[in-house]
């Protein structure tokens, strides 16, 4: 991370700034820290979640500050803030049980906090996703999604023997009761009203997606899957009718050098893609790229900018880190015995699974483009501060996976 | 439950598998289709990253474009501090309207690239400098450039004047012309009131961007007399003393040609009725020498073929032979009929009489140098081909040397200097016929041709001649 941030002053100003060294050494000191807590309060955790969380988090710092070194210092002040609640979360939320007891406060707050914004919401850039309070801009749909996933997790894990009692057969497939669907047409309606309301397509793909995921997992009934995808895919083929805004994501994907388009409707698309094929295999190197060119670049489309200066390499890395990142969160869910437990590593891992999809598949033009942060990357409080609780809550349920699986083998416990 | 989660993982490594094998697609295997798309900026900004290098005049490297460093996106703009005076010869270098003239032709040398890998440019570009270009170095001399420009006045036309030993371009001129810096609306202009004077050079009919010198056509009239003679007396149809008789018109093949001002010159030898400029004798002349000998030797001087220079010119035109009947060949022996000449066309006619009959290649670029001013490549004179014999040359150049001294061509007379000359009055379509005059000093020892062309000027010996005349004392001045 030193080395990115020398590399850019040297690029950009053509010396070294020591004083701006203070970004690297204070993030560097946030998470020696954020491992000492770790390392106090939940020894048992998963060695590797917050390394792999920190070098994103490097990563991106070095990126923001490489492409506006003002909002640089904003993003260490967020990556502060974000530490103090995941220590907050070790800390107090090592009984992640207890959540599930709220489970029903927790669901509604996250309905609440998602549709503030239709009612209270500034549109910026076309969706309305942020409240204003005061002079700070706060995304709710961040922390609904994490909200969201402690109910489903608490939801299912207390009813999920019930969904599965199939009473009726269709075709010969077991089918569940009709009452039992209640739930998926529910999120499928909180879904296609964020796409409608709040023209928010990630959002509303992200929230269904994990939805359908946590269902799979916690129901193993494809039924739910198939069911689900297929009114989802109604429900966006409708949008896709009635609303220009959705149209426009569909053709801006099919055609992004569409002469017409290309100057106002199809800019960013393809400046993302100017900038990705211009870093070739090993990138032009930090600072000496032009990613400026992207609106956006910082938040949405900073994947795009480490296409263009770090190359494929650098990119393909970060595609790594994710899925290695996804990988020890599945580690998390298989290896805890309560169904909460799992239900909740499987919903949490499947945010940033998603998430991290949606946003780097559409920016590289792999599926429609949808406007959503890439996790610890992007530069925002809301997204860092939303990961970051939902970085500890995987941690914790980590740590009581490994000494309740620990504590089984003592037992004798079987398994 | 675990074996649905074991499932998800794969989905989800799929998925993340699935971006980078399109970002392979996109970063390496498809880079270059998307790359060369015309919206993408970065190609531009590229460009303009470098700082190009400078054109300099052939006196004392005066700059007549140079970069400017605007610390924008774009950051290295053009700027040509004489402007419109030269013109012609630089062009223009804009990232919003494209480049032409030599900012066109010799761009890759300006932006440094493609020059011979060396030991000191590989040492160059380890030090960085491959984000500065090459100047170019013309072989114009800004002293007879402005002497040109003002002569020519507010006049509709151009010259060309140049070295007949070397071919080197001294001066390019075409009027009306228009001021470079417009097309170049970099930080700190008004972009509104730029925009609306680019528009109006577009828009004016006297087309302000068309270079005259190099692009423009014209009847060349009895300045052509020039290549009859040339082909007359070098295929021995006839001497200077040959005998001609001008009643003032010809009958051919049932059509009767006139002479200019339906005048009648009587008995006249060859060198006489190239001094008054008689259109009957070159008609008579033209017949004689029959239609292939003349269309190959206007051949052998150029025309009908582009002119190789530094910059891209318009071919000259004669009819060919096999189509050009005993009228057309009367007509195209004195410049008439379907003949149409560039102004550097006619001053390589002039050069190549000058240089002893052997035709040199007009050249513009001199050398390029480095951005320490070390010679990186240094053009040198191309011979291309022999048009005439050495005594054909000399007995021309007496002849022509005449037309001066007591013929159509007295207002090109400089004290002291023998001048020889042409004049053309090239009857035009519409209103006053062009003026044109070629020539050449000092004519022992020619240094120095030029050739003027004045739109609807009237007779060539009245508007070209002074003209000419004042370019050629000026080049006399300057050029050893």
């Amino acid at each position: 991370m030193f080395l990115g941030f020398i590399s850019v002053q040297l690029a950009i100003a053509g010396k070294v700034v020591p004083g701006q060294l203070v970004y690297p050494a204070v993030a560097a000191a946030v998470f020696i820290l954020l491992h000492i807590v770790m390392r106090v309060f939940v020894p048992g955790a998963d060695g590797l979640l917050l390394p792999i969380a920190a070098a994103l988090t490097f990563l991106g710092l070095v990126m923001i500050y490489r492409l506006d070194s003002k909002l640089a210092f904003d993003q260490l002040i967020w990556i502060g803030v974000a530490a103090a609640c995941f220590i907050l979360v070790i800390v107090f939320l090592r009984k992640y049980e207890s959540l599930s007891q709220y489970k029903y406060i927790l669901g509604l707050t996250a309905v609440a906090l998602l549709m503030s914004t239709m009612f209270v919401g500034k549109e910026v850039n076309g969706a309305r996703l942020w409240l204003q309070i005061g002079p700070l801009h706060f995304q709710p749909s961040e922390l609904a999604k994490v909200l969201l996933v402690i109910f489903l997790a608490a939801f299912f894990a207390e009813k999920h023997e019930l969904l599965t009692v199939s009473t009726h057969r269709v075709l010969g497939v077991p089918v569940p009761e009709l009452k039992y669907f209640i739930p998926l047409m529910l999120m499928w309606g909180v879904s296609v009203a964020i796409m409608i309301f709040q023209k928010d397509l990630g959002s509303s793909l992200l929230f269904f997606g994990i939805f359908i995921c946590m269902v799979y997992a916690a129901t193993s009934r494809k039924g739910y899957v198939v069911v689900g995808v297929v009114l989802f895919a109604l429900g966006a083929y409708l949008c896709f009718l009635t609303f220009s805004h959705v149209q426009l994501r569909f053709t801006t994907w099919l055609h992004p050098f569409n002469p017409t388009t290309i100057q106002n409707k199809s800019y960013q698309i393809s400046q993302s893609l100017f900038a990705l094929s211009s870093g070739g295999a090993s990138g032009s190197g930090l600072g000496l790229g032009h990613p400026n060119f992207i609106p956006s670049v910082t938040t949405d489309f900073i994947f795009s900018a480490v296409g263009e200066e770090l190359g494929l390499l650098g990119a393909s890395a970060i595609v790594l880190m994710y899925v290695l990142m996804v990988a020890r969160g599945i580690k998390v869910a298989l290896s805890h015995r309560d169904d909460f437990g799992k239900l909740l590593a499987v919903g949490l891992v499947s945010i940033i699974a998603i998430q991290s999809f949606l946003i780097m598949g559409g920016v590289t033009r792999l599926i429609p483009l949808t406007g959503i942060t890439l996790p610890f990357m992007s530069y925002g409080g809301s997204s860092l501060f939303a990961n970051f609780i939902l970085l500890a809550l995987l941690i914790v349920l980590s740590h009581r996976g490994a000494t309740t699986n620990v504590a089984s083998i003592k037992q004798g416990g079987k398994r | 439950m675990n074996r649905q989660i074991k499932v998800l993982l794969s989905v989800f490594v799929i998925l993340m598998l699935a971006i980078v094998v399109n970002l392979s697609w996109v970063q390496i295997f498809g880079a270059s289709s998307i790359q060369g798309n015309g919206f993408n900026k970065r190609r531009l900004v590229q460009e303009y990253a470098i700082q190009r290098g400078d054109i300099l005049t052939a006196d004392g490297h005066q700059p007549l474009a140079r970069s400017v460093d605007t610390g924008t996106e774009y950051r290295y703009q053009r700027e040509y501090p004489l402007g419109a005076l030269f013109a012609g010869v630089t062009g223009y270098d804009s990232w919003k309207y494209g480049r032409t003239g030599l900012e066109e032709s010799f761009n890759d040398q300006l932006l440094g690239r493609g020059s011979k890998l060396t030991l000191r440019s590989l040492g160059n570009r380890l030090l960085g400098a491959s984000k500065k270009g090459n100047s170019i170095v013309t072989t114009i001399d800004s002293r007879i450039q402005r002497t040109a420009m003002e002569s020519l006045g507010n006049q509709v036309g151009a010259v060309v004047a140049m070295d007949p030993r070397t071919g080197a371009v001294l001066a390019m001129v075409t009027n009306p012309t228009y001021d470079p810096n417009v097309a170049v609306p970099s930080p700190g202009k008004d972009a509104q009131a730029n925009q609306a004077q680019w528009d109006s050079y577009n828009a004016d009919p006297s087309r302000p961007l068309f270079d005259r010198a190099i692009n423009g056509l014209y009847p060349p009239g009895s300045s052509f007399k020039v290549v009859t003679g040339a082909a007359a007396l070098d295929q021995g149809v006839v001497t200077a003393d040959s005998p001609f008789d001008c009643a003032g018109k010809l009958v051919v093949n049932g059509y009767t040609i006139y002479d200019f001002n339906r005048k009648t010159h009587g008995n006249l030898n060859f060198e006489q009725a190239m001094v008054v400029s008689c259109n009957i004798t070159f008609a008579q002349v033209g017949l004689r020498l029959g239609a292939p000998a003349l269309v190959n030797y206007a051949q052998l001087f150029g025309f009908n073929k582009p002119l190789p220079f530094d910059l891209p010119t318009t071919a000259s035109r004669i009819q060919s032979a096999s189509t050009m009947d005993p009228v057309a060949l009367a007509s195209a022996s004195f410049g008439q009929g379907e003949d149409l000449a560039t102004p550097l066309q006619m001053a390589s006619v002039a050069a190549t009489v000058a240089n002893g009959g052997e035709m040199v290649k007009p050249y513009l670029v001199d050398e390029v140098q480095d951005y320490n001013g070390k010679i990186v490549e240094q053009f040198q004179p191309q011979k291309l081909r022999r048009v005439i014999d050495q005594q054909t040359a000399s007995t021309l150049t007496d002849i022509m040397v005449k037309v001066v001294t007591s013929g159509t061509g007295t207002a090109a007379q400089i004290d002291g200097v023998d001048v020889a000359g042409k004049t053309g009055t090239a009857e035009v379509g519409k209103g006053e016929p062009d003026a044109w005059f070629i020539c050449f000093a000092p004519a022992k020892d020619p240094r120095v041709a030029v050739a003027v062309v004045v739109e609807n000027g009237g007779e060539g010996g009245v508007t070209a001649a002074p003209i000419a005349r004042n370019v050629l004392r000026t080049a006399l001045r300057v050029q050893p």
